[in-house]
């Protein structure tokens, strides 16, 4: 019996898998200066997260595979739903055929309409017959959404992005964060001078989540609003993009909707992955300092968040 | 055993190591990473619920109630927070009473009903209540007769010069034998001689027994801010608002084309008015019940993706009630005035001074609104056409009686030197028991007043090309005129004759000889838009946006019984002069009504203030242009330039500044001979009529308004955005008073300054959230600390305007009654600005000059250039979150209005005297208001 017993003890130290755990990782979305000439290269690169040194595990760049995760939450006005709805047909046609394509909407909750793939038709028919119709929802899916991003951007060696195209007014959405009058005779009420109040507690919530994601968020808003409410609102949208390394653009009138589709899908798809490892030490806010020497100047996420472990 | 134990740990152990091998062993198919991510992407999302063949999630019932989301808040205000307003320090107040707490809550999320709905099956639904328990202080600084002065004793009280003022003996009014009519009435040509009181005192046995009586009612004076003895009783009295209201609603999406929306909406609501003095008389507002409902249901059904159609049925609700019905007491009785309804003060008109009663004491009214909308949007190519219909019914039940207990009013004529300003006094002449006119409100009945408008709408965006789009819209607006239930109602007609004169001018009524039902015809007007937005040499960074509309209004219905006059009864006691005869005398009451109600005949509104109702076919006009230029900064800035022109006619005023029935300006020729009423009344158009109650229908005014604005936007980088908005503008009317029209048949001599024009303004707003703290740049602490720094920001506004046109008015208006609203004269030569206007000297009152009796003033009815003190004010937000979890939080918020405490200058005094008597007091500023107010709110948020 000893003998078996060694053996499966030698068996054991044989086949188990390596005592330590592999290094945290966050990945970087990383963009380079439009005119340099070479790619991004992972040798080139030198990384500092929280002013330590740390490796530079991978580099996904534009010639690689992106996987783009498009959010329609489209409820308003068809004048500018549609041009946004073609644009973004048109974009897609023109991006690289490692960009694979998924299409889900936020209307009344985030669903999947087509997997991601490469068959621009099937994404294209989806996004046109999509109906401009239901409750707002960015809001209430774009947690989800992160999520969703992120699990495969942590098990998969590919880019992930996601985008939202949305005309969603802060007045649209089930919840109210509105706080409308309700007693019209209560003529003393100073509670609502500052409307953006509520508006500010969900952002505020939100981006505590969205700080711990890494997958870059990119949001295309159809219709620029200066009212105050309309200016909370996309504050906290174009926050919470900044927040994960993406952007947000609002379009002050359907006729910029084409170009401005264009540049976020050119955007999206020129931007670097670049995994590195975290220190092992329990690190939750984490500064990335990120230089490629002389050959490129960067634009990168800079501050990333991470859960305890 | 310890074998057997080794054994089993290495076979558990060799089971692991060849599960691990197993994994790590290539699959049998070589995937690329976008296979395995697209295969990951399917199970995450299948595990999320994103995809039709999702598994249920576990434990639904409780998985929906965790969606439900909402807050429950508390807004605290009370005076020991606030700085104690700067008008209640000056006047000699100490505090301002506050106490105030808003409470509520809301809450929304999926439906769940046990056994029936468990949150999955599209239904949601949010529900809001708040509640309002106040006391809040309401300050007035007004002028009420001194303690000599209620028992009749004038011979301390002066003019606004600060010289004597005397008072007349109407019993000793005679003739004067020497007076020469060719030569205008003044001290040395007195049309008739009058006696003043002995030492300027009118005897106690004199005095009216009803005024007697009436003045225990008056409060005395309780304080002393002048100059002399006006601005003598200050006002700091509680008003207590109670309001309680609900908003729910819920929505169904039914397989994704159609989506259900129901609203339903309540708030009830007790405003008990501020006191403006604790009797009867209180001429502060009545108190008020309020209690409005509302429902709506909208139904969106989505034909195709590019085909929307919306239909939303609206019904509103709204009832009111002031006054205090449960008050039985007979107030002619007691006061001994006869012939006056019962259940409230009689109405005691004392001007300058404050008066006694009110106009409408006791009222009713419910408004109710039904509308059916429905609309269809659909895009063709680069046409995103919409159609739009609706149809709406407005209906006002209203019982509005203005003056049940009967309206007195007193002038300075009684108590005068005849044709000689500044002598005699209202008050002096209501001890006398001497009003100059009354009148009495005798309604019968309620009314139930109905209205319908709809319209046809359809436009087209166009996307002419890149950067450049164009909306094109026509909008077919008809309205109907107001009817009335039982047809209870009418209007004099200017076209039909009268049978008392023969003139034009009598009364009609609905259904009547042939009179139809409105007095008004349909509307049918086409209102077009035009809007541009265009990108120029296609950058989008830069937009150039232009639009054009106009539009029409119809002519609402009120809460309150104008154009019924013929149903009701409205006896009205005009002074044959009055200076010389007054029109009732108190202690002998009002006359016994007599005549059937209704009395429908052409002449029934003969000899009153007749109501009408406009019968042309005019309808307030507005148009408006725009161009703006937009252009997009670095660092996340927008900036915009533009100018806006808005202008109307035939907007709807009231009758201070429209009067068919004016005695033309010409006239004042006639000087002392237009105070006898017979006379007076043979100049007007319709001399059948006193005067015509047109209650703000007349469709005549005229604005127009150009302005310039830079607006600069600075949305969030690093916690920050900023937005500020300046204009300067400039607004002209025909129309706006303050006062009224002097000249009401050359519209043109009243085009002025609005006075309520603000040529510069300035607005900022900030919200800035700390960088500091968990998510943030700074300050991220991982232990407790972070509870003190995470969740701070601070949100602000700014406004400043400039001020608004200074409106001289002359202290006296010796024109006969035939200019409502007298304009000053300007003096050549002199300046109206000071070197550094204050409080002490705003302007220069030399400037200006009281017009000559029978004569109307040079002067606009606003100064151009002369503006009143500008205004600021700062609000202050300052908010601390707390995260309990990661969807729970509770805010602290406390916010500052004008929490800089500063104190915007009243306007100054714009009463300009005559040269023999100026307003020692003219374009001086009494005071400041304003102060700042704290309120603490706290909100739980799930």
């Amino acid at each position: 019996m000893r003998w078996m017993a060694a053996a499966g003890c030698c068996l054991a130290l044989l086949a188990a898998p390596p005592a330590k755990m592999p290094a945290r990782q966050i990945r970087v979305p990383v963009w380079v200066d439009a005119k340099a000439a070479d790619p991004l290269d992972g040798k080139d690169l030198h990384a500092k997260l929280g002013g330590a040194d740390s490796r530079v595990l991978d580099v996904k760049g534009p010639s690689d595979f992106l996987m783009l995760l498009v959010v329609l939450d489209v409820v308003g006005d068809l004048s500018r739903v549609e041009p946004a709805k073609d644009a973004l047909v048109a974009g897609i046609s023109k991006l690289p055929p490692k960009v694979y394509v998924g299409v889900l909407r936020a209307q009344d909750g985030l669903k999947v309409l087509v997997d991601p793939t490469a068959d621009r038709g099937a994404v294209t028919e989806a996004i046109q017959n999509l109906p401009v119709s239901g409750k707002a929802g960015l809001l209430e899916t774009v947690e989800t959404a992160e999520q969703l991003g992120d699990s495969i951007l942590t098990k998969t060696a590919v880019r992930v992005a996601v985008l939202y195209v949305t005309d969603s007014e802060i007045e649209n959405y089930r919840e109210d964060y509105t706080n409308p009058v309700i007693n019209s005779s209560d003529t003393h009420d100073l509670s609502r001078r500052f409307p953006e109040t509520l508006i500010q507690e969900k952002f505020s919530k939100l981006n505590t989540v969205l700080a711990a994601r890494q997958t870059p968020l990119f949001i295309l808003h159809l219709r620029y609003r200066n009212d105050r409410l309309g200016e909370a609102y996309q504050n906290g949208l174009k926050q919470a993009a900044d927040l994960t390394g993406g952007s947000a653009t609002f379009c002050r009138s359907s006729g910029e909707i084409p170009e401005a589709m264009q540049q976020m899908l050119e955007l999206i798809s020129s931007h670097y992955s670049v995994t590195l490892a975290v220190p092992e030490r329990r690190m939750r806010r984490v500064q990335v300092q990120l230089e490629a020497g002389d050959k490129h100047t960067l634009t990168y996420r800079t501050l990333f968040f991470l859960k305890g472990r | 055993m310890e074998r057997l134990v080794l054994s089993v740990a290495g076979v558990c152990a060799w089971c692991a190591a060849a599960a691990w091998a197993q994994s790590k062993a290539p699959a049998p198919v070589p995937q690329t990473p976008i296979e395995q991510a697209v295969e990951e992407f399917k199970i995450v999302s299948r595990n999320l619920g994103l995809r039709p063949d999702s598994p249920p999630p576990a434990g639904v019932k409780r998985a929906s109630r965790s969606q439900w989301h909402g807050r429950l808040f508390e807004n605290f205000r009370n005076d020991f927070l606030d700085a104690v307003p700067h008008e209640i320090t000056q006047n000699g107040g100490h505090k301002g009473l506050l106490r105030r707490n808003q409470f509520g809550f809301n809450v929304a999320g999926p439906v769940v009903l046990p056994h029936l709905l468990h949150g999955t099956s599209g239904t949601f639904f949010s529900l809001s209540y708040e509640g309002v328990r106040e006391h809040i202080a309401r300050a007035y600084l007004e002028t009420v007769p001194t303690v000599p002065e209620r028992s009749g004793d004038y011979s301390a009280v002066v003019d606004q010069a600060g010289l004597p003022l005397p008072i007349y003996d109407p019993n000793t009014t005679a003739p004067n034998p020497a007076y020469d009519p060719t030569q205008p009435v003044s001290v040395d040509n007195l049309q008739y001689l009058r006696d003043p009181f002995p030492g300027n005192r009118i005897p106690t046995s004199r005095i009216d027994p009803v005024a007697a009586k009436a003045v225990p009612y008056y409060p005395l004076p309780n304080t002393d801010i002048g100059p002399f003895f006006r601005n003598n009783y200050f006002i700091n009295s509680p008003e207590t608002n109670t309001a309680n209201g609900m908003i729910g609603k819920v929505d169904q999406s039914i397989r994704v084309r159609h989506r259900v929306t129901m609203e339903l909406a309540f708030s009830n609501g007790f405003q008990g008015a501020a006191q403006w003095f604790p009797t009867a008389a209180n001429p502060g507002p009545a108190d008020r019940r309020f209690q409005t409902r509302r429902g709506s249901m909208q139904y969106v059904f989505t034909a195709t993706s590019r085909t929307v159609n919306t239909a939303t049925l609206e019904a509103t609700s709204s009832a009111s009630q002031s006054g205090d019905l449960g008050d039985t007491t007979d107030y002619g009785q007691l006061l001994g005035l006869h012939g006056i309804g019962a259940q409230s003060f009689p109405y005691f008109q004392l001007s300058p001074y404050l008066n006694m009663g009110r106009s409408y004491p006791i009222s009713k009214s419910a408004n109710n609104t039904y509308v059916f909308t429905d609309g269809v949007s659909t895009r063709h190519g680069k046409h995103t056409l919409r159609f739009e219909g609706q149809y709406a019914a407005y209906q006002v039940n209203t019982f509005w009686p203005q003056y049940p207990a009967g309206l007195f009013r007193f002038g300075a004529g009684m108590t005068s030197l005849p044709g000689i300003i500044d002598t005699g006094h209202a008050f002096a002449s209501f001890l006398l028991g001497l009003p100059e006119f009354a009148e009495q409100s005798i309604v019968i009945s309620p009314s139930y007043f109905r209205r319908q408008t709809s319209y046809l709408y359809a436009s087209d965006h166009y996307e002419v090309r890149k950067g450049l789009s164009i909306s094109i819209g026509l909008n077919l607006n008809r309205s109907t005129p107001r009817t009335e239930k039982y047809n209870r109602q009418s209007t004099v007609d200017l076209k039909t004759i009268n049978p008392a004169n023969g003139l034009p001018g009598a009364l009609i009524a609905a259904g009547v000889n042939g009179q139809g039902a409105a007095f008004q015809d349909v509307h049918n007007r086409l209102e077009p838009r035009f809007s541009i937005a265009w990108n120029p040499w296609n950058d989008s960074k830069t937009v150039v946006r232009g639009s054009f509309s106009r539009s029409y209004s119809a002519i609402p219905i009120y809460t309150g019984q104008w154009g019924t006059q013929g149903f009701s009864l409205y006896p009205t006691f005009i002074s044959p002069n009055v200076q010389l005869q007054p029109a009732v005398v108190l202690s002998a009451g009002l006359p016994p009504t007599t005549g059937p109600v209704p009395d429908l005949s052409p002449d029934e509104a003969n000899n009153t203030v007749a109501d009408l109702i406009d019968r042309t076919d005019r309808l307030p006009t507005y148009q408006s242009a725009s161009l703006s230029v937009e252009r997009e900064l670095p660092a996340s800035m927008l900036v915009t330039l533009g100018a806006h022109y808005s202008g109307g006619k035939n907007l709807l005023v009231g009758n201070y500044a429209a009067n068919p029935n004016a005695i033309p300006l010409d006239d004042l020729t006639y000087r002392d001979q237009l105070n006898d009423e017979v006379f007076n009344q043979s100049l007007r158009p319709y001399p059948q009529y006193k005067g015509f109650n047109v209650y703000s229908s007349y469709p005549l005014g005229r604005y127009q308004r150009n302005g310039a604005y830079l607006r600069v936007e600075k949305r969030a980088s690093l916690g920050l955005s900023v937005s500020a908005y300046l204009e300067v503008s400039k607004q002209m009317d025909d129309y706006s008073g303050p006062y009224g029209k002097q000249d009401f048949f050359n519209r043109q001599n009243e085009w002025a300054l609005s006075p309520y024009n603000v040529p510069e303004q300035l607005q900022l707003t900030y919200v800035y959230e700390l960088p500091v703290g968990t998510n943030k740049p700074f300050l991220n602490f991982p232990d407790w600390r972070h509870y003190l720094i995470d969740g701070w920001s601070v949100s602000g506004t700014a406004a400043l305007y400039s001020g608004t046109p200074v409106y001289p008015y002359p202290e006296f208006n010796n024109t006969g009654g035939v200019v409502q609203a007298l304009h000053v004269n300007y003096v050549p030569g002199v300046d109206p600005h000071v070197a550094n206007p204050g409080p002490e000297q705003w302007f220069n009152p030399a400037a200006f000059d009281q017009p000559p009796d029978f004569s109307i003033g040079d002067a606009p009815r606003t100064i151009p250039g002369l503006n009143n003190p500008g205004s600021q004010n700062f609000d202050l937000s300052l908010s601390k979150r707390f995260a309990l979890a990661a969807d729970r939080t509770v805010e602290f918020s406390a916010a500052g209005f004008n929490f800089l405490n500063h104190a915007n200058w009243n306007y100054p005094d714009n009463v300009i005297g005559p040269a023999s008597a100026p307003n020692v007091n003219a374009g001086k500023i009494i005071g400041s208001r304003g102060g700042r107010v704290i309120q603490l709110s706290l909100r739980f948020s799930f």
